[in-house]
């Protein structure tokens, strides 16, 4: 029976390339769900010291071939040696990086093998119930995203888009096997003869591995323009890059070029000058965490992307934004300052705000965010933090890395506890999470990945639960001989009932995404890749209402569910009330509503 | 020299739009055009014609009938004949199975060289020119910037992110062109006119029966299949500043820069 998830790992002139690790983290959750291991295949000429670098960035095994004939790209070479190993090791899913190296390999090698093969795949997951892997990519330039399955060939295969996928942390604790694997090639598997390498004159700069990036489009004008933004550019520590409009104008590097054509980037910033911002484009930088957008037409499509929008003239405020830059830094700030807000004492969480919205993320994804109790005292500070910050309207709470939201509790830390310790450590945890349950803010839940013990708990404490499509449930601890002990026992039983909170307990068994959505267990599940944005917009819609009735009605909703019916009335009419005083936002809304106009809510 | 070029007929997606109330990708009145890497491809294929005496140019399309349109512009912009692959059977082909009726279209028609374009815009996925060249067991190049004709053979520039390769490839062979390979000429009256008294020739399952394994083509034939598709969600907006002057524009700016810790 085939196994195994392998990864094609791509090298040139001896340097392991990005894509590789990136591919190496993704096959990693991929096999996690399967229950299989994580192959790296790695060919070249003398290139076996290389082995144990992918090891430390996921691989179980690494299998070499190591031949002369590999020493630089060609088709045939390389699609003989992956077809052996393929073949030998008969692989159940096969990953190669769409470059144009992997774009020109893999579907050689699908014809040979008589095998499926789905091209620039932005989404991997695998299927809970047929465990087949889901393959998800753009098609339409962008305009559609498709999500394609190779049921009855082996191996599944697919070009994965690079800039896409998150590397695991290295990890150089790690251990793997290494495999020599012998093909016979010669020189007569050439069937191209090459003549000469020559090396791209410039040396670009890589613009999917920059932090930032100052991207240029049509309303440059010209080429000569692009040096505001290169002086720009220089004072950010940050990189140029551009639209296909510019580049097909011949003003700058290919290599530069973002979008469905160019390259997907998702650096911190990303600031677009005089892109309009067709969709091709923003296929290429959508993931880029902070998109500020400068054109002088204010209905541009860049302005529906972006985080903030200045209509005018890029020739004017571009080598004023950088003077403003050098002012600020001269000023004796220390302006290198991370990109994640970092509170003082805080290490195993990362909190930030943006627009409003406040981001606790848990942040141990070597550990797979697993709570200790650094972890849970530093949540309950940053929750002490939330009870009197009224600029805080929202609060997402995520885990960092790809595979988990948080998968348990730190058991190392738990296993020499007395009896007295572990009472004392429940009850901590207990407080916490109902001190976040608590907050006047409304507490969404942004589930990527694993959510077990501890970590559906900590979902559970929050207002709303949305998970990815490949997000997993779990109570595992009566196979620690533990019960659920920050809070689950009572939440799970009031959030899906008896049976099921019984059935996941007792089986211990994971609930997949869906699953969890049929029991009530989660409220929205939605492909991986819009999680953030779902979430995010989640936020957007609650903050666009009364905030003031939000949090009554949060209130209500809290405060009444443990009562009786009856008595759970009494706090419902209080928190009414409270809509009609001065302090409420009733009178406004209402005049509103009959004025026909848009309510102005404090 | 018969060369061959595979052309695919696309919406221009540049054209495509989503409708705001169903979400969902508006399908009619989208123009339809020949993909831009397979024009370079003609073009290229027309240039070599003009090298080497004694040369003919087929384009070769697989599609509804109505891809036909895109043979009478190739052949207006110079092409000898043209093939029209098409038939009920052939629907609903993933590449594999795509790559697999062309081969066997090549092999009736006969070749020495064989362009496609790199990439076609619908799909973006680069891989049925590999896989002909699989079929067929001849080697390929891809991202072909450049061509010099030899005597059996062709010296040709491989693109790569970072460098190039200078290939000397030995006839049959199959390229796959990039945009950057030629400009495409445009149609002449001349050509129009002498394309209109062309005939395009048209096959379909019954005349590559012979050659095709029933069980390897189609929906049934294909191992890949399209499971569901989605439109991506909108980024939600943020907030578009106008009539700033241009230090309250970079004020502005700045306290995002200063927000998000980037200055």
């Amino acid at each position: 029976m085939s196994k195994n998830v392998f990864v094609i790992c791509e090298q040139r002139s001896g340097i392991l390339q990005p894509v590789s690790f990136e591919l190496l983290g993704e096959a990693s959750s991929l096999a996690k769900d399967l229950n299989q291991r994580v192959v790296a295949v790695l060919l070249g000429d003398n290139i076996a010291s290389h082995a144990e670098e992918l090891i430390h960035y996921g691989a179980d095994e690494v299998i070499v071939v190591d031949n002369p004939t590999l020493k630089e790209y060609l088709t045939e070479p390389y699609a003989k040696a992956i077809t052996a190993v393929i073949k030998a090791k008969d692989a159940e899913i096969v990953l190669f990086g769409a470059t144009s190296i992997g774009r020109d390999l893999a579907p050689r090698i699908s014809a040979r093998i008589k095998t499926g093969l789905t091209a620039d795949c932005t989404g991997l997951n695998i299927d809970p119930d047929t465990k087949l892997l889901m393959m998800t990519r753009p098609a339409f330039g962008g305009n559609l995203m498709a999500v394609i399955r190779c049921k009855d060939h082996r191996p599944q295969m697919a070009t994965v888009r690079p800039g896409v996928m998150q590397p695991m942390e290295k990890d150089t604790e790690r251990t793997g096997s290494v495999e020599n694997f012998e093909v016979a090639l010669s020189e007569a598997d050439k069937t191209v003869e090459l003549l000469e390498v020559i090396p791209k004159s410039k040396t670009v700069a890589d613009i999917t591995q920059a932090k930032c990036l100052i991207s240029g489009g049509r309303g440059l004008g010209k080429a000569e323009n692009f040096k505001i933004l290169r002086e720009l550019a220089e004072v950010l520590d940050a990189e140029v890059s551009a639209s296909r409009a510019a580049v097909d104008a011949g003003w700058i590097d290919k290599e530069r070029q973002v979008g469905q054509t160019g390259k997907t980037v998702r650096p911190e910033l990303y600031l677009a000058c005089g892109i309009s911002g067709a969709i091709q484009h923003v296929a290429g930088m959508e993931n880029a965490n902070l998109v500020i957008a400068i054109n002088k037409s204010e209905t541009a499509p860049i302005f529906g992307v972006s985080d903030l929008g200045v209509v005018g003239d890029l020739h004017v405020i571009v080598p004023k934004l950088r003077e403003a830059i050098i002012k600020a830094k001269s000023a004796g700030i220390d302006y290198k300052a991370p990109s994640v807000e970092q509170y003082v004492g805080l290490e195993n969480v990362l909190y930030h705000v943006q627009n409003g919205i406040a981001y606790l993320t848990i942040n141990r994804p070597n550990q797979l965010n697993a709570l200790n109790r650094k972890t849970l005292t530093e949540i309950g500070s940053v929750a002490d933090k939330l009870m009197n910050d009224e600029s805080v309207k929202v609060l997402i709470v995520r885990g960092a890395g790809g595979r988990a939201f948080v998968a348990g509790a730190d058991i190392k830390e738990m296993q020499e506890l007395t009896p007295e310790e572990g009472k004392e450590l429940s009850a901590f945890a207990q407080q916490v999470f109902s001190k976040l349950k608590a907050l006047p803010q409304i507490v969404i839940a942004a589930i990527n990945g694993y959510a077990l013990g501890g970590g559906n708990e900590l979902a559970m404490a929050c207002d709303i639960r949305v998970a990815s499509s490949r997000a997993k449930f779990g109570q595992p601890e009566v196979n620690l001989g533990l019960i659920p002990g920050f809070t689950g026992t009572q939440r799970l039983s009031r959030l899906v009932g008896d049976g099921d909170s019984k059935r996941m307990i007792f089986t211990t068994e994971m609930l997949s995404a869906e699953e969890a959505l049929r029991i009530g267990l989660v409220n929205v599940v939605v492909p991986p890749e819009g999680l953030m944005r779902t979430t995010r917009d989640m936020a957007l819609k609650i903050m666009s209402k009364s905030m003031i009735s939000v949090k009554l009605a949060k209130r209500s909703i809290n405060e009444g569910l443990p009562l009786e019916f009856q008595q759970g009335l009494l706090v419902e009419n209080d928190c009414w009330t409270k809509c009609f005083e001065e302090s409420g936002d009733g009178k406004e809304g209402m005049t509103a509503f009959v004025e026909k106009r848009q309510a102005k809510f404090s | 020299m018969k060369i061959i070029v595979c052309i695919k007929q696309v919406p221009d997606t540049n054209e495509v739009t989503i409708d705001p109330d169903t979400n969902t990708l508006v399908r009619t009145g989208i123009p339809v055009i020949i993909n831009p890497d397979d024009k370079s491809g003609i073009e290229a294929a027309l240039t070599l014609r003009g090298k080497i005496p004694g040369s003919t140019v087929t384009v070769v399309s697989m599609g509804p009938p109505q891809a036909e349109m895109a043979l009478r512009e190739a052949l207006s912009m110079g092409c000898d004949d043209a093939v029209l692959i098409s038939g009920r059977q052939f629907g609903g082909s993933d590449t594999l199975a795509t790559s697999t009726i062309i081969a066997a279209a090549l092999k009736k028609i006969g070749f020495d060289l064989i362009f496609t374009g790199r990439q076609a815009i619908d799909g973006d996925t680069a891989q049925v020119g590999p896989q002909i060249a699989e079929h067929l067991g001849i080697p390929q190049v891809s991202y072909v910037e450049e061509i010099t004709p030899e005597t059996d053979s062709l010296v040709v520039l491989r693109q790569f992110e970072d460098r190039y390769h200078r290939l000397r490839v030995k006839l049959p062979c199959l390229l796959t062109a990039i945009k950057d390979l030629a400009e495409p000429r445009f149609m002449t009256v001349e050509g129009i006119v002498d394309a209109d008294e062309k005939q395009i020739r048209i096959m379909d399952y019954e005349a590559l029966s012979d050659v095709l394994d029933p069980k390897t083509i189609g929906l049934k034939g294909s191992p890949t299949n399209v499971v569901r598709s989605f439109t991506k969600e909108p980024k939600s907006q943020g907030a578009v500043l106008k009539g700033l002057t241009a230090d309250e524009a970079v004020d502005a700016i700045m306290a995002r820069l200063h927000e998000s810790h980037l200055v």
